[in-house]
C-alpha cells in the first residue's frame, strides 16, 4: 500500500523567502504536521512528483523545481534524512505537489476565470474523498490555463491509486488566490 | 556584539529608535513643547507607543544660551527619569549630559544609558558609567567647549578625528570598568563641524562601523540638512530620512531622531534592501 501526501507547496514556503510574519503559516504548519505523519509511518525512499521547472524558469537559469525544493526544505525542518526525490520511482511513499488554479479572483495571480472553481471542486471533493479515478480522468491542458500546478501528477497519482484506504485532509484555502490543499491518502 | 543599555540586551542586528525628549523651554526643534513635565510624560507615550526602544531625556538645549548650572539641569531631569523608570520598566532610559555630577543623579533615578553628547567634556562621565553599569556614548566633537557652535574648525581627515577621538574614548571607558557592550560610539553630526564635515562623516560612516564599536547618529533636522538643501527647521525631514538611509545602510545601530515612526520605516527598508531584515509579510509573486 502506498503512503501519499498531497500538498501545495508555492515558493513562499522557501527559506530564502521568510518574512517577519510568515505569510503562509497555516499551510506552512499543515504541511509539516502531513510530512510528519508520513514520515512517523515510513522509513524509505520518497517519490517527489512535481511539474517540471517551468520553460521560462529555466531559461533564467532554475534547474529543480520550487516545489521539489521546498518539500526538502519541510523534510530537513523535520529532521528528516530519508532520500527524496523524483529517481524514486518504485517508492512506497510519494509526495505530490499540486495546487489549483491561480484564477480564482480578480487579484488572483491569473486574475479572475470563473472556470477555476468547478475544476478545483472537482479536485478537492476527489482528494478528500480518496477518489482516485476522478483525479485520473483530470483536464491537464485545462489545468494549463487556470495556472494549476502538478495536475500531471494528480492524474499519475489517480491511476496508481484509484482508491486508497483513507484520506485525511489537513489543510484547504484560496486566501491568495490560489487553492491549496494538503491531504494524505493511507 | 550583542548591546546591553544598561538593564537591557539587544541582539547584535537590532537597530534602535532613540527618541529625543526635551525637558528643556528653548530647543531649536520643539521649541519648548514638552518643557512641562507632563508634555514630556506624554512625549514619552506617544514615542514609545511608535516603537521607540530608547527615550533620551536632554535638560539642556544643545545651542548656546542662558546658562544652566548642574543643579538646575538635575531639577529638571531627575526626578523625570524616576517618575519614566517607574512607569515603563520596559524601555531603555537615556540622559544626555556632560556631567558626571547629573550622570550619577539619574542613574540612582534609573537611568540606563549616558549620552555624553559633549564628547568627554567632563572626564569623569565616564566612570560614572562604569560605576552603575549603564551604557556610554562617545562622541566627537573636536574637543569644543559645550554649548558653541563650530568657527573655523578645520580638519586635516575629520573621519580620522573622529575615530581616533571616539574610540580612544570607548576604550578608556572600557579601562575605567563599563562593559564592552556597553559602549557606543558617535561621530555627533554638526557639533564641532561645519555641513561639509558632516556631511564626510554621513559619507564615510563606514569607517566608523569598521571600528566594531556600535555605532549611533543623531541626524534629526540638523543645520547640515538644512543648509544642504536650504530648507528651515520643520522642512527637513526627508533630508533626514536621506541621511539616516546612507547610514543604515552603513551599519549605524541606534538613531536619535524626532520622528520615530518615519525614521523606523526607512532604517528597515534599508535594511531589508541590504539583506539584513526579512520582509515584513512577502507573498505577490509567491503563491
Amino acid at each position: 500500500m502506498k503512503r501519499i501526501v498531497v500538498l501545495s507547496a508555492p515558493p513562499a514556503l522557501l527559506p530564502e523567502h521568510a518574512s517577519l510574519h510568515d505569510p503562509v503559516d497555516d499551510l506552512r504548519a499543515s504541511c509539516l504536521r502531513a510530512l510528519a505523519h508520513l514520515l512517523e509511518r515510513h522509513d524509505g525512499p520518497i517519490r517527489l512528483v512535481t511539474d517540471p521547472v517551468q520553460a521560462s524558469n529555466a531559461a533564467r537559469g532554475i534547474t529543480e523545481p520550487a516545489g521539489a525544493r521546498a518539500v526538502r526544505h519541510l523534510l530537513g525542518e523535520l529532521g528528516s534524512t530519508l532520500p527524496a526525490g523524483p529517481e524514486h520511482r518504485d517508492a512506497e511513499a510519494w509526495i505530490v505537489v499540486a495546487n489549483g488554479s491561480a484564477r480564482r479572483g480578480e487579484k488572483a495571480p491569473g486574475h479572475l476565470d470563473e472556470r477555476a472553481f468547478a475544476f478545483d471542486d472537482d479536485i478537492e471533493k476527489a482528494l478528500w474523498a480518496g477518489d482516485g479515478t476522478v483525479l485520473a480522468g483530470l483536464d491537464t491542458a485545462l489545468g494549463e490555463e487556470l495556472l494549476a500546478e502538478g495536475i500531471a501528477g494528480l492524474v499519475e497519482l489517480g491511476r496508481a491509486v484509484p482508491t486508497p484506504g483513507r484520506a485525511l485532509g489537513w489543510f484547504s484555502s484560496d486566501e491568495r488566490g490560489v487553492a491549496w490543499w494538503v491531504v494524505s491518502w493511507l | 556584539m550583542t548591546l546591553k543599555l544598561g538593564r537591557h540586551l539587544f541582539d547584535d542586528d537590532a537597530m534602535l529608535m532613540m527618541a529625543i525628549v526635551n525637558r528643556t523651554p528653548d530647543s531649536f526643534y520643539d521649541k519648548g513643547a514638552t518643557w512641562a513635565e507632563d508634555k514630556a510624560f506624554d512625549r514619552v507615550a506617544q514615542v514609545v507607543d511608535e516603537g521607540a526602544e530608547i527615550v533620551d531625556i536632554g535638560g539642556i538645549k544643545a545651542a548656546p544660551g542662558v546658562e544652566i548650572d548642574a543643579d538646575e539641569e538635575k531639577r529638571r531631569v531627575v526626578d523625570f527619569v524616576a517618575r519614566v523608570r517607574a512607569a515603563y520598566p520596559g524601555v531603555v532610559i537615556s540622559v544626555d549630559t556632560w556631567r558626571a555630577e547629573v550622570g550619577r543623579a539619574v542613574c540612582e533615578a534609573g537611568a540606563d544609558l549616558l549620552n555624553d553628547a559633549w564628547g568627554g567634556h567632563d572626564p569623569d562621565l565616564a566612570q560614572v558609567a562604569a560605576d552603575f553599569d549603564v551604557a556610554l556614548v562617545c562622541t566627537h566633537t573636536g574637543g569644543v567647549t559645550p554649548r558653541t557652535r563650530p568657527h573655523r574648525i578645520e580638519y586635516a581627515d575629520v573621519m580620522a578625528d573622529v575615530i581616533d577621538h571616539t574610540v580612544g574614548e570607548a576604550k578608556r571607558a572600557i579601562a575605567l570598568g563599563v562593559d564592552e557592550r556597553s559602549v557606543i560610539i558617535d561621530p555627533a553630526h554638526d557639533f564641532g563641524k561645519n555641513t561639509f564635515h558632516s556631511l564626510e562623516v554621513t559619507r564615510r560612516l563606514d569607517e566608523m562601523i569598521a571600528t566594531g564599536f556600535p555605532v549611533l547618529v543623531s541626524l534629526s533636522n540638523k543645520d547640515f540638512v538644512g543648509e544642504t538643501l536650504d530648507l528651515p527647521v520643520g522642512e527637513r525631514l526627508t533630508g533626514t530620512l536621506a541621511a539616516t538611509a546612507l547610514c543604515a545602510l552603513a551599519g549605524a545601530r541606534i538613531y536619535r531622531v524626532h520622528e520615530v515612526v518615519e525614521t523606523r520605516q526607512v532604517v528597515d527598508m534599508v535594511a531589508t534592501i541590504a539583506g539584513r531584515r526579512a520582509p515584513a509579510r512577502a507573498i505577490r509573486g509567491l503563491a
